[in-house]
């Protein structure tokens, strides 16, 4: 299975378009909804960069679900993922091995992007940066696995991608990606509980800014464990043959 | 031309989740921009802790909550308080993480100034339904398009332009689809909403089917440029889906923005989402709106020319 998710893991490196939408791409983000909401975070304490790093973060590691679709299944390299079919391994080594790899490359991604933000913006991590880590990579292990269950269950990468993308899309909106959900009312932001984007968001920040763990280590649980069923049902309804 | 369409429909139906999402997504979007407005709160949310029996804090701009312990941080940098208010002895202590203007204002309340001119009325439920629903017109127009990346992809595109139609009427038959339903499905919300539960809509159906049609055409129009201009479907829908959201926020389809910035601010009065907005606006107070009704239709007629200009193209040069 190693040498799969190295091949895959390689695939994903020499694509310009998925590199640029790991790295560029976030720092891009965040640089222009910091320049524009500066005005909302004028205190010392907290920067409109310093909100945009961890919260965009949190979109683009949520938005590796579609990258992971591409990995299992896009058009240019779905015949050649479906030879391993042919070879003695076992079924789940198939999509697990575009799982880790995209788990992989996402963990890289988001390690260039911190290190840019910080060195180019002095964005402030709040405690430790590593929590931020811790639950950015629970999300992007889930995110991995629920791009490839769509698209085992859709069997197609196309039909996947457009509904994860508009999915994740809406979810980011009630989860207070782009603006706080209590600006739009307090009812809106108490419905933006259902966002697995809110819980991720709040965690980070009450463990950065706050000390406070318990809620991070319950959103890495439950992300971790939403991955597991992800990969059961993956396993369950996984047949080589439905997309030959 | 009803070739096109009876061929396009019957193939989207074969793709049930299509239809069904954008009714969720529709019903969904309608549902909270109704509960908002029937709850929409607009002051400042401040939190108090004191061990005082009672704290003059009561301004109208004001919401105000009396908490047990000291909001963490994190509570304060998501916004679900703007200000919190430390009451020891009689000295109040305020703290806000995201806006000094707000513990501004806030000690200028409890210092007994005038602050009357920081009050600002809700925003009317037309212009919020309209703003939830305007982004969620706009992202479906990509799906839609799914079809013509199938006929690209599949080479029908070019058997059919071999054929005696032409690429003008192929086109418009492929966002005329996608039009009717996603317009079928906001009205249909909207009727429901307005006439099944008696919730006030603010508009009249026509004013609404008029900001629905033209931002569907917007959207249809952004989305077949990318399509045309982007080689690999994934990064035009990825981009598409950035921009959308991105010129949705600052054109004030949530929330009114203003940067601060006067360069900034007339950029945003350029993008089609803004004169959406402010077209709506005016059919709710009854202002003119024709100049908005052209700018929109301007925005709509350039990019499809690009997109047409693009796709014939390419389709000249064997790439499809």
């Amino acid at each position: 299975m190693l040498s799969i998710v190295k091949r895959d893991v390689l695939n994903l490196l020499v694509n310009p378009a998925l590199n640029l939408y790991g790295t560029l791409f976030p720092v891009l983000l965040i640089t222009a909804m910091g320049v524009l909401n500066q005005s909302m975070f004028a205190t010392d304490i907290i920067s409109s960069y310093d909100y945009y790093t961890v919260t965009l973060l949190v979109f683009i590691m949520f938005n590796m679900a579609v990258i992971s679709t591409n990995s299992f299944m896009e058009v240019s390299i779905k015949q050649a993922n479906l030879r391993i079919g042919y070879a003695p391994i076992k079924r789940y080594q198939i999509y697990g091995s575009k799982i880790m790899a995209t788990f992989l490359f996402s963990l890289l991604s988001m390690g260039i992007a911190l290190v840019f933000m910080r060195v180019i913006f002095s964005v402030n991590f709040g405690i430790d940066v590593l929590w931020l880590v811790l639950v950015l990579s629970a999300g992007s292990l889930f995110a991995s696995s629920l791009g490839v269950m769509t698209v085992i269950l859709l069997k197609h990468e196309e039909s996947a991608n457009q509904l994860l993308g508009i999915i994740l899309i809406v979810f980011a909106l009630m989860g207070g990606v782009f603006f706080s959900p209590y600006a739009i009312g307090e009812t809106f932001g108490n419905l933006s509980v259902v966002s697995p984007f809110r819980w991720v968001i709040e965690s980070a920040f009450l463990a950065l800014y706050d000390e406070c763990y318990q809620v991070l280590f319950k959103t890495v649980g439950v992300l971790v464990l939403l991955s597991g069923l992800c990969l059961m049902v993956c396993q369950k309804c996984f047949k080589l043959e439905a997309y030959l | 031309m009803m070739v096109f369409l009876k061929a396009l429909f019957i193939r989207i139906l074969a793709k049930p989740y299509y239809v069904g999402l954008s009714i969720f997504l529709t019903l969904s979007f309608v549902v909270v921009a109704f509960v908002i407005s029937n709850t929409a709160e607009t002051n400042i949310s401040v939190a108090y802790l004191s061990d005082e029996a009672s704290v003059s804090l009561d301004a109208p701009f004001m919401r105000v909550k009396k908490v047990d312990e000291t909001p963490s941080q994190a509570s304060l940098m998501m916004g679900e308080y703007d200000v919190f208010v430390l009451v020891e002895d009689g000295e109040y202590m305020v703290q806000s993480m995201t806006s000094d203007t707000y513990v501004s204002l806030v000690e200028a309340y409890l210092a007994g100034d005038e602050v009357s001119e920081f009050m600002s009325s809700p925003r009317p439920s037309a212009l919020r339904i309209v703003g939830f629903l305007m982004i969620i017109l706009f992202l479906q127009c990509i799906f839609y398009l799914d079809l013509f990346i199938e006929d690209k992809l599949s080479g029908n595109l070019s058997r059919m332009m071999m054929s005696n139609q032409t690429l003008s009427r192929y086109l418009f038959s492929v966002m005329l689809y996608g039009f009717i339903i996603i317009i079928g499905i906001a009205m249909l919300v909207i009727v429901m909403a307005s006439t099944v539960f008696n919730q006030a809509i603010g508009l009249n159906l026509g004013q609404y089917m008029l900001v629905f049609a033209l931002s569907v055409a917007s959207g249809m129009a952004l989305a077949l440029l990318l399509l045309s201009l982007i080689k690999v479907r994934d990064n035009a829908a990825a981009l598409f889906s950035l921009i959308v959201i991105l010129t949705s926020i600052l054109s004030g389809a949530f929330t009114p923005v203003d940067t601060n910035q006067a360069v900034l601010n007339a950029i945003i009065e350029w993008l089609p989402q803004r004169q959406l907005m402010a077209l709506s606006e005016a059919l709710y107070l009854g202002e003119t709106i024709w100049t908005h009704i052209v700018y929109v239709l301007v925005f709509v007629g350039v990019f499809l020319m690009i997109a047409f200009s693009v796709i014939k193209r390419h389709l000249q040069l064997g790439r499809y």
